[in-house]
């Protein structure tokens, strides 16, 4: 069954679309990242135009994250003070990153730098997460070494200027790595068109400290503001978001975020991390793929966009 | 779906095109008449719109049939493209600078009887752009274009935007003829050009040139007219939904 997008403006197969957006729903509900990082390419492999997959991307991020945090709201596991720290990065970043995506469009080299900056990032995140997620599978079997990992380091979040008590957390840190983390994640936000919980995670489980259990809720809470704001922006300055695609997307991810929710409680965390870094480094690997292997077409060929 | 049936039910209407030259020269060239008939003027796009035909036909008379022929060609407003070719740069496939092509047709289509190469002159196929070969494109590089516009014709032909069919128009009697010209499912709006050639022995005895509009409708140009022209509430309206969509199923699943 095919449906026209007004904004994409190309015909889609309604049925697979639906499947992408629950699919990628699941993932989403399960670690609490976006699944942005995932969708997007895929997006783009379908034949969606680059800008408007980014846009819309966004869009779909906003329903899924809120039906996301519902669920964590529930069981208390959002640290709303520290979400809103990381919102106020957020925001800035969010209008950096609208800039500098418009930069890269008029350069022609917008592909090219999102591919590199999957890869980049992707490539990082996934084997640090995959790599603590392995150590923390192998100390749960090991005693010994299990006992010295518990004890809680002090990093430089700890010994900066501006301190607040984050009581939710357990914590007492500078207000400034929080912001700095999410000036980079709004950065991400509008121009990967990803929600940036596959950064703020980790970053907040091994910068900041924070307790696993409230990472993720906290994340998505910030991501529904930030990925709405993106969203708004992009609609503004490039006129590319495809509510009709955006609609198909969130009926397909918001029944998918739910389920991986219930999953993700199921799951123990240091399975989840592994899981996570497996993921994220296949999307890597792809990415790398395509940009070593031959291309198909030696011309990229594009529609000048007055 | 309904948008389907509004596709196929709309109002057909029939255009009948008068010839200056059929009446300065009625009685040399009577035998000649080129009557046309454009199927459907208005192509719309509806929420499942995957490619359409538009039909032409029409009659004409000919004092000799095997020696009549019918080009028709269809052609879409012209756009710029940039090309851009890839390169390896420190293992990487990057892509180089580009070239702005200008006066490509978003969509072009040639419908005949048989080898337009047959049926007249090449000076007069190059002059009036029939034939992909012929595709006048503008370039501001001087050199090494070929490649690249044999690319943009291959890449166009794959995608149904460009189509040459010598067997397309088919001649029925010995007055009628009929051509379904396949539009691409992701047509752009806006309007074509349809020209109508009628040869006989090879030379041009006949033309007619009318336009077909292509709309979007309902939802679609709707939602397409509002992001464009107010950009600011539609995002609004965007993010409006993805809350309550949001919401809608997280409540749905506390109710469980």
């Amino acid at each position: 069954m095919y449906i026209y997008l007004p904004i994409a403006e190309v015909s889609v197969n309604l049925i697979v679309l639906f499947g992408m957006g629950g699919a990628v729903g699941i993932l989403s509900g399960m670690f609490g990242v976006g699944g942005g990082f995932l969708m997007t390419p895929l997006l783009i492999f379908y034949g969606i135009p680059p800008i408007v997959a980014v846009a819309t991307e966004a869009n779909q991020i906003v329903a899924s994250s809120i039906s996301g945090v519902v669920a964590h709201w529930r069981r208390r596991a959002v640290d709303f003070k520290m979400g809103t720290v990381l919102l106020i990065g957020g925001i800035i970043g969010s209008f950096l990153g609208i800039e500098l995506f418009t930069l890269l469009k008029n350069v022609g080299q917008i592909d090219l730098m999102i591919s590199l900056a999957y890869v980049l990032l992707l490539g990082s995140i996934g084997s640090l997460i995959f790599v603590e997620g392995m150590k923390s599978i192998l100390n749960k079997r090991n005693d010994k070494m299990a006992h010295t990992r518990k004890r809680k380091a002090r990093t430089w979040a700890h010994t900066l200027p501006l301190r607040v008590r984050f009581k939710k957390s357990g914590l007492y840190i500078s207000i400034i790595p929080p912001i700095a983390i999410g000036i980079f994640v709004g950065v991400l936000a509008s121009i990967m068109g990803v929600g940036g919980g596959f950064i703020m995670v980790p970053a907040m489980i091994y910068m900041l400290r924070m307790p696993t259990n409230i990472v993720i809720g906290t994340s998505l809470y910030q991501i529904i503001f930030v990925t709405s704001l993106v969203t708004i922006l992009h609609a503004y300055q490039n006129q590319s978001v495809d509510v009709m695609l955006a609609i198909i997307l969130m009926s397909g991810g918001v029944v998918g975020a739910q389920i991986g929710a219930f999953l993700g409680h199921k799951l123990r965390a240091e399975q989840l991390r592994f899981l996570l870094g497996v993921l994220i480094l296949g999307v890597c690997a792809k990415m790398l793929i395509e940009l070593v292997a031959e291309p198909q077409n030696i011309y990229v060929i594009a529609d000048v966009l007055l | 779906m309904s948008y389907y049936s509004f596709i196929k039910t709309l109002s057909v209407v029939l255009v009948c095109f008068g010839f200056s030259n059929t009446i300065h020269a009625a009685i040399d060239e009577i035998e000649s008449d080129l009557v046309v008939q454009l199927d459907d003027p208005h192509i719309q796009i509806g929420s499942n719109f995957f490619g359409e035909e538009l039909l032409i036909f029409g009659a004409f008379s000919s004092s000799d049939l095997s020696k009549s022929d019918i080009i028709i060609k269809v052609r879409g407003a012209s756009k710029s493209i940039s090309v851009r070719e890839k390169v390896k740069k420190y293992g990487i496939w990057v892509n180089s600078g580009d070239t702005i092509i200008d006066n490509i047709p978003s969509y072009y289509a040639i419908y005949s009887n048989r080898n337009i190469k047959r049926i007249t002159a090449k000076d007069f196929l190059e002059e009036n752009q029939i034939g992909l070969e012929h595709l006048k494109f503008i370039s501001n590089e001087k050199n090494q274009t070929a490649n690249i516009y044999k690319e943009i014709i291959k890449k166009n032909k794959e995608e149904g935007i460009f189509i040459e069919k010598y067997t397309g128009v088919r001649i029925v009697g010995d007055k009628l003829f009929r051509a379904s010209v396949q539009l691409p499912k992701d047509i752009n709006e806006g309007s074509y050009e349809v020209t109508i050639y009628f040869f006989d022995d090879q030379k041009l005895v006949d033309m007619d040139t009318s336009k077909v509009f292509v709309n979007k409708t309902l939802a679609g140009k709707y939602i397409y007219t509002q992001a464009k022209e107010r950009p600011l509430l539609y995002g609004i309206i965007c993010v409006v939904i993805a809350w309550v969509a949001g919401l809608l199923v997280a409540g749905l699943s506390r109710a469980r």
